[in-house]
């Protein structure tokens, strides 16, 4: 395994130890942030570290070969390219559907009385919708233009 | 498009799983393109056509081509 892995696990147990000193040291607000940090940052670290011994010892060379054969199958293989990138559009467009409906749906809330303060939700959801749109045109001319 | 991938790898004696590993592909990949439900791409073809020895014109047949007669003379 390669020793690039290793060494981002070790960075990332150090930025979680980190962000644990910050959490005891300091008395703030964020103290439930930073502990979350910190969990995100160790927990994969110390993953990383540990399947690195794991999978460089020599009795499990073998089989981390046939694993590296198979994740690069998966990520290459040109049906599941093509199936990642068709669920990507659908998912696209089922959000911004989603997020058409939800804008009707907080304005008759709101106006219902049901939520105060619907229109920041409102404008926060029309923000996201053009957004998608926008960063969506944006990518595929940027992508055209390579082709 | 048809093609005689299924037909080629059987001569061969290869089951789905091995014919897929050694082209690098999905065994889905191979399964979804015999059924004829996935024409692969230009790329793919070749190395199918590579690993048989032929050519991809001996393996897929495209039908509904601009060229193609039985389309023309219907």
């Amino acid at each position: 395994m390669k020793q690039s892995y290793l060494n981002r696990g070790i960075i990332l147990v150090l930025v979680g130890i980190g962000f644990v000193l910050a959490a005891v040291l300091t008395e703030s607000a964020f103290d439930g942030l930073l502990w979350g940090f910190a969990g995100g940052a160790l927990g994969p670290g110390i993953g990383m570290i540990i399947s690195h011994f794991y999978w460089s010892a020599p009795k499990n060379q073998e089989r981390y070969r046939e694993i590296q054969e198979q994740e690069y199958i998966n990520s290459h293989d040109e049906l599941n390219e093509k199936l990642r990138d068709k669920s990507g559009r659908i998912a696209y467009l089922t959000g911004l559907s989603i997020i058409c409906i939800s804008e009707v749906a907080f304005s008759i809330l709101g106006k219902l009385g049901v939520i105060t303060d619907h229109k920041i939700i409102v404008l926060y959801l029309f923000g996201l919708f053009v957004f998608q749109i926008v960063i969506g045109n944006a990518v595929y001319h940027q992508l055209r233009k390579k082709y | 498009m048809e093609n005689r991938v299924e037909k080629l790898r059987k001569e061969r004696g290869l089951n789905q799983e091995e014919f897929a590993k050694a082209i690098r592909v999905s065994r889905q990949t191979i399964s979804s393109i015999e059924t004829g439900k996935y024409n692969p791409s230009l790329d793919l073809a070749f190395t199918i056509a590579d690993f048989f020895g032929m050519t991809i014109e001996e393996i897929f047949i495209h039908k509904g081509g601009v060229n193609d007669e039985t389309e023309l003379s219907e």
